[in-house]
């Protein structure tokens, strides 16, 4: 393949997802539809797979001998500092490198150093890559690699894509419309008022049909905190530019950078082309279109940590209060100039913000239609980046938090299902929604989403460019620091400085979660959108609301709420003597009464102390209790973030999220909301 | 002429002294043990670190409570009581009534005030002599309009 235009890269997978039917390709019981092939070890296909790339995973008998011919490899520098060695010290194995003419053979993630050993405890020390001619055809090497018996596992090097449309639209300063209502925040940055996603007053300039509310309700947070520095957010996308004059104060900055990287790896590194940080290559193509870097991955930043109350531009969830507080970035570059991010690229990624610190990988780009669709799927094809997934949300790079967080974009495909990485079951996937409230209509929807975000609508809204997300830009290739862009690509940071908002809060309390608490809490800080999902929504195409009902995920998320969850727990008041039922709001949020619940539990203990009969219980998207003596008790209530069912290894679905919380029961009545 | 200065300044005095009310001026409750700073420590069955409720009974007959009970965080609420004998009563300050009467006690030592209500099932609140924090007390009031908190 030589594919070397992007352009027609992503023509070739539309089309390739206007021909087949994903959804008839489901695997059967047993795992993926690879089985039947002969060679079992090749994961997945070449279609738009790197040419002259391979990636292997070697059984653990040969991995002494790989690791011998490396260090003797490293000793003599045969090929200077950075080759690497081009065979593997195994003569059967040698054999079929020498007929493939490798021209390299090195770990995926190179020595960890300090982290060299949970390394590889996760096995992750066992991948390799193997280079050779661009020419060489992939599925021949692959057939003629699988005849190895030292390697397991085979895979191509396939492409991602971006959750965005590749279009910014500068910012510009127009006149200001009429509000509805005017909630503001004391932060001095002058574009705030046009980022109607962190406060929305329904400004008739945006939209029409702008809705007061529709946005993640970031100005009561503000008042209690605007981030933190102990919490690192990995960029995982083009090169974010850390010189922009709003981006430049929260940048993280490497402590220790490595040899490994040149020493260069101040602020992250460009994966793509092994090479500093860049985020201006730029080539006019076809027809006069630019090509390559965008200013994509500055712009996520900038939505989750542009610097607050600095006088200067725009502002970031969780970019501050003006006391050089905000959270920091991590770029962690997978996509550079017109090359596109593959499994390796973005592997050693997100590996790299594992060992570097970041407790959150904000993840706007996916697979497009690429047919996966369940997580058994996923990781057979997938199983470098799974695993590299795995590995970041099993360390505990944030006091507050054991473990990480993965938060990926749901797909601008419009899709009834999200893409993958995104749907899968480790993974939180954001909708998009526009001003109005509703669905975008470019968003993916349905199993697999977990939570909706403002993604924007660049056109067909009356305020054009206006209703998309405002951000940073590059200046060197959009001839501006700030504009518009649209994207579950953009919604995909508004829940990542969300999250990070919400650690910060949680590491000024002195608290700490296990990820499952911590994704319960912000999978049920939301507002409802259910309830406006009827008719029809015409902007550039026509959209039936109803079928995106229970489909966007848990709700619109709410960063006032995430903080409250972290301030306590507030206990459920009933009155003894009387069969309550309650909606979760206080709980689950907006969206408690459309939720799918899955469980209720209690002691036995504590439904004798509060003198139930009976066991309560979900009903209606209420909860149904009659206790007939006063006492507190204890209640876990389960439900599923996004969707009707949890995720399964064979079917998308949503992820499950538990609460715990206090039921006091009360003998006097409840409409006095006072103690006495 | 004497007499009758001296009659109107008495008519003035006891006008003066019935039209202050005694809610006015002068506590109502110099001496009692219940005016001070209570914080809830037991309720019914014992200590719950789910929730936290501090009251402070002040001696002309007010009450501020601080609450955290439906809410993540503390609200406060206010009103009158009224102790008779030792029964205690009160109203918000919305105008809204307690949820019931109260029974109480005070230990020997004026340290623990122990409050049972006057329901079909008796609740047993404890409260112990404790200093209300300052971060507590500057807590916003609630007033009847904002969710979470209806006096």
């Amino acid at each position: 393949m030589r594919n070397k235009n992007k352009f027609l890269i992503l023509a070739s997978i539309l089309l390739a997802a206007c021909s087949a039917d994903p959804l008839q390709e489901s695997p059967d019981a047993t795992g993926g539809p690879r089985e039947e092939t002969a060679a079992v070890k090749i994961c997945n296909t070449s279609d738009n797979a790197a040419a002259g790339t391979l990636i292997a995973k070697f059984g653990n008998a040969a991995i002494p001998a790989l690791e011998q011919a490396a260090a003797k490899y490293a000793a003599t520098r045969a090929g200077g500092p950075r080759s690497a060695m081009t065979r593997s010290g195994i003569a059967s194995v040698d054999e079929i490198l020498a007929d493939l003419h490798v021209t390299a053979l090195e770990r995926v993630f190179p020595d960890a150093g300090e982290h060299e050993a949970r390394t590889r405890e996760a096995g992750l020390h066992k991948w390799y890559v193997l280079r050779f001619d661009e020419a060489q055809d992939l599925d021949e090497a692959a057939r003629k690699l699988a005849a190895v018996a030292e390697i397991q596992t085979i895979q191509f090097s396939v492409r991602r894509q971006t959750t965005f449309d590749s279009q910014a639209y500068p910012f510009r300063e127009s006149p200001r419309g009429e509000t509805r209502s005017l909630i503001r925040s004391d932060f001095n940055d002058p574009n705030l008022f046009w980022q109607w996603h962190y406060i929305n007053n329904a400004d008739q300039a945006v939209a029409t049909t702008a809705l007061a509310g529709a946005d993640i309700n970031v100005a009561e947070a503000w008042k209690l905190t605007g981030g933190d520095p102990r919490v690192i957010v990995a960029i995982v996308d083009e090169g974010v530019k850390y010189t922009h004059p709003d981006l430049a104060a929260n940048m993280w900055v490497n402590p220790s950078p490595s040899p490994e990287y040149d020493n260069k790896d101040i602020h992250g590194w460009n994966f793509a082309e092994n090479t500093p940080i860049s985020w201006d290559k730029v080539e006019v193509g076809v027809g006069g279109k630019k090509e390559g870097d965008s200013g994509h991955g500055t712009h996520v930043a900038g939505t989750i940590a542009a610097v607050n109350n600095n006088g200067l531009g725009v502002a970031g969830v969780a970019g501050g209060t003006g006391n050089n507080d905000g959270v920091r970035l991590m770029s962690c570059q997978i996509l550079s100039g017109k090359k596109s991010a593959t499994d390796l690229i973005a592997s050693r990624a997100i590996k790299y913000a594992a060992d570097h610190g970041a407790s959150i990988i904000q993840c706007s780009y996916g697979y497009g239609a690429s047919g996966i669709n369940s997580d058994r799927y996923y990781e057979s094809a997938a199983p470098l980046e799974a695993e590299a997934i795995r590995y970041f949300i099993s360390q505990n790079n944030c006091p507050a938090l054991e473990g990480g967080l993965a938060i990926f974009a749901a797909g601008n495909e419009s899709q009834p299902y999200s893409s993958y990485p995104g749907g899968y079951r480790d993974c939180i996937s954001v909708t998009a929604i526009s001003p109005d409230g509703l669905p975008a209509p470019y968003t993916c929807y349905g199993p697999g989403c977990n939570i909706a975000a403002p993604g924007g609508e660049t056109s067909g809204l009356s305020g054009g460019e206006k209703a998309g997300v405002l951000s940073t830009l590059v200046s060197e290739v959009s001839d501006t620091e700030y504009g518009y862009m649209q994207g579950t690509s953009m919604a995909c940071p508004h829940v990542s400085g969300v999250a990070a908002l919400g650690l910060s809060y949680a590491l000024a309390k002195g608290k700490r979660y296990t990820r499952e608490e911590f994704v319960s809490m912000l999978l049920t800080s939301v507002n409802d959108i259910d309830a406006r999902l009827e008719g029809t929504k015409t902007s550039g195409g026509k959209l039936n609301l109803e079928e995106y009902r229970g489909k966007m995920g848990t709700g619109l998320v709410d960063a006032y709420q995430l903080l409250m969850q972290i301030e306590g727990t507030p206990c459920l008041k009933v009155a003894v003597g009387k069969l309550e039922l309650v909606t979760l709001t206080k709980h689950f949020g907006g969206s408690a009464q459309n939720l799918t619940y899955t469980g209720v539990e209690i002691s036995a203990k504590d439904m004798q102390k509060l003198g139930m009969a009976a066991a309560p219980k979900m009903y209606n998207g209420q909860l149904m209790l009659k206790c007939t003596k006063p006492g507190v008790a204890h209640i876990t209530v389960k439900a599923v973030g996004g969707g009707t069912r949890p995720g399964s290894e064979t079917i998308m679905g949503g992820i499950e999220i538990s609460k715990e919380f206090a039921v006091i029961a009360r003998e006097a009545g409840t409409e006095n909301g006072g103690w006495l | 002429m004497r007499k009758y200065i001296y009659f109107l300044f008495t008519v003035a005095l006891l006008a003066l002294s019935a039209g202050c009310s005694k809610d006015d001026d002068g506590p109502k409750y110099p001496d009692s043990g219940v005016v001070g700073e209570w914080h809830l420590t037991e309720w019914i069955d014992g200590t719950h670190s789910e929730f936290d409720v501090y009251i402070e009974f002040l001696s002309d007959g007010k009450f501020n409570s601080y609450e955290k009970v439906e809410t993540s965080v503390y609200v406060r609420r206010s009103g009158n009581f009224t102790i008779d004998g030792t029964r205690l009563s009160g109203r918000y300050s919305s105008g809204k009534p307690w949820k019931t009467d109260y029974a109480f006690e005070l230990s020997g030592d004026g340290k623990t005030l122990t409050m049972t209500s006057d329901t079909g099932i008796a609740e047993v609140s404890v409260y112990t002599r404790s200093a209300i924090p300052e971060a507590i007390r500057n807590v916003p009031e609630v007033r009847s309009a904002l969710p979470g908190g209806f006096l």
